[in-house]
């Protein structure tokens, strides 16, 4: 049986981001950045938005002028936190002008308005070919930098003081790893949307956190979830032929909300209260 | 040649002064306790050591290297132990993960931990008495525990130069007796160190000299010679009463 060939593409499209995000979700849980790869994404919109309204409709244009906007915004928090200030006043500033550039830009467009939209909640059906490849490259670039210079990231997620003190190159992997959270969230915009890469880039890390206490086992088992979030929510949206992007958002989170129960590390909770509901069995007539 | 040259050395954090006119030396293989009130700069002298604070006027030298020039380099040269509350115990590491990050700087670029890092780490987890914690997570130890881990991976790191910043607060008494062994120990094999410190008496017998610090040295030299009542009333003003010194 032969699958139309924009299935193909959807597919690979929804497993290839489920990675992408929840591979590199991992820092962007553990190092606390989960506001900033929502602004990222508000950033990239606002520059895809641009790329529509100059009449650019071409994958790598619009992925290029998103990538110009967005890594400004990953690279200005990363500074912010290098300091130590207040990493979500700053975003949120460059969110509230990101976010604002990119209603006007999609305000003034006279065509592409489908385009626009779709950047905005994720089109995984519409991908092509060109834009998988597109996606292709960002995995190859991306996962080289995470395994070439992962013990540098591993230092530098638990004591980046410690790091820079250790005389690592602490400076170059923490602007790296914020280099590597743009491109990531760049390169999915059009797969799933500004609004629900959030949820890929969150939920798969946050349910893999809850299940082990080692990081190199959290960053595999986070991107299988993301990948099982990808696939498991394409299919399910092309049965129910519902949104795809959202049914994704909505397994991912569900996975987190399973394993948050599950978690070896509530447990304890768990026993308390199971102990609670045998004392309040006991204690009726 | 000095283990530690500090040449009229001021740090700024904005527009405060954090120190002024820091001048002093260290010889290798020295035991130096740095006291003074909260405030007084101290974790700002470690770091300047380091070449990591914003050094305003003067010069830093470690083992004769600018650490403001040659950061990388006199970095590898110096272990570090940060306050254990500056850490983020809530990343999913294990404690064989935090001892060889001490190895890192060693290791270099694009390499990964071998067989020889990987014992270098497991004799520095040994020496704090912590071996059969190797695969543990570092979230399930205790306070005391992480400590000493976290000192393991300064001593992975093969240091001819220790900075502690305060690595007895907070940390139970059998830890406190466990972490002084290994610094003597240290001492002994020439190691020269510097540990911020408040409770100076666990350490007393081993420290060659204490740096009082309140943004500016105000007295430097054989701890007889400054842990006197009216040398401390000036750094710490007053509201403390002090029992005389017997070492």
């Amino acid at each position: 049986m032969w699958l139309p060939l924009f299935l193909v593409y959807g597919l690979l499209a929804a497993l290839l981001s489920g990675l992408l995000c929840s591979s590199v979700g991992t820092f962007i849980v553990l190092r606390g950045l989960a506001f900033m790869s929502a602004g990222i994404a508000h950033a990239a919109l606002a520059g895809a938005a641009l790329a529509l309204l100059l009449g650019q409709t071409e994958p790598w244009a619009i992925l290029s002028l998103a990538f110009l906007f967005a890594l400004p915004l990953a690279l200005f928090a990363g500074y912010v936190g290098e300091k130590g200030l207040r990493m979500d006043i700053a975003i949120g500033v460059m969110f509230a002008l990101d976010m604002g550039l990119a209603v006007l830009f999609i305000g003034m467009l006279k065509e592409y308005t489908v385009e626009a939209w779709s950047l905005i909640f994720g089109d995984v059906l519409g991908v092509t070919f060109e834009e998988l490849v597109l996606m292709l490259i960002s995995i190859l670039i991306v996962n080289s930098i995470m395994i070439l210079l992962y013990k540098e990231f591993k230092f530098v997620t638990f004591d980046y003081e410690g790091a820079v003190a250790n005389g690592i190159h602490a400076r170059m992997a923490h602007y790296l790893m914020m280099f590597i959270i743009a491109l990531t969230i760049v390169t999915v915009l059009k797969s799933v949307g500004a609004l629900l890469v959030f949820a890929l880039t969150v939920g798969p890390p946050f349910a893999a956190y809850e299940l082990t206490h080692n990081m190199d086992y959290m960053i595999i088992a986070s991107s299988a979830i993301g990948m099982i979030s990808g696939l498991t929510g394409f299919l399910l949206a092309l049965y129910a032929d519902l949104p795809a992007s959202a049914v994704i958002a909505l397994v991912a989170t569900g996975i987190a909300s399973i394993s948050l129960l599950i978690s070896p590390r509530r447990r304890k909770c768990c026993r308390v209260l199971i102990g609670r509901v045998r004392m309040l069995k006991e204690k009726r007539p | 040649m000095y283990a530690v040259e500090m040449n009229d050395v001021t740090i700024y954090y904005g527009m405060h002064p954090a120190l002024e006119g820091i001048s002093f030396s260290l010889d290798k293989g020295s035991f130096l306790a740095i006291m003074g009130p909260n405030g007084a700069g101290k974790t700002t002298l470690l770091k300047a050591i380091l070449g990591m604070a914003p050094l305003v006027k003067g010069h830093v030298r470690v083992m004769g290297i600018d650490v403001y020039e040659h950061p990388l380099r006199a970095r590898k040269l110096i272990g570090y132990v940060p306050q254990k509350e500056s850490i983020d115990a809530t990343v999913p590491v294990l404690v064989r993960d935090v001892v060889l990050m001490g190895r890192f700087s060693r290791i270099g670029l694009f390499r990964r931990p071998s067989k020889i890092d990987e014992r270098k780490a497991m004799d520095a987890l040994d020496m704090v008495g912590l071996a059969d914690l190797w695969d543990a997570p570092f979230i399930h130890l205790s306070g005391g525990q992480q400590q000493r881990v976290l000192i393991a991976r300064a001593l992975a790191q093969e240091p001819e130069l220790l900075l502690l910043d305060e690595p007895f607060s907070q940390v139970d008494y059998p830890s406190q007796r466990i972490i002084a062994k290994v610094l003597r120990d240290l001492r002994e094999e020439g190691v020269t160190i510097i540990t911020v410190i408040h409770n100076i008496g666990i350490m007393l017998e081993y420290i060659d000299s204490v740096l009082l610090l309140n943004r500016k040295v105000i007295a430097y030299g054989r701890p007889e010679d400054v842990l006197r009542g009216e040398v401390l009333r000036r750094a710490y003003e007053k509201g403390i009463t002090f029992i005389p010194l017997r070492r």
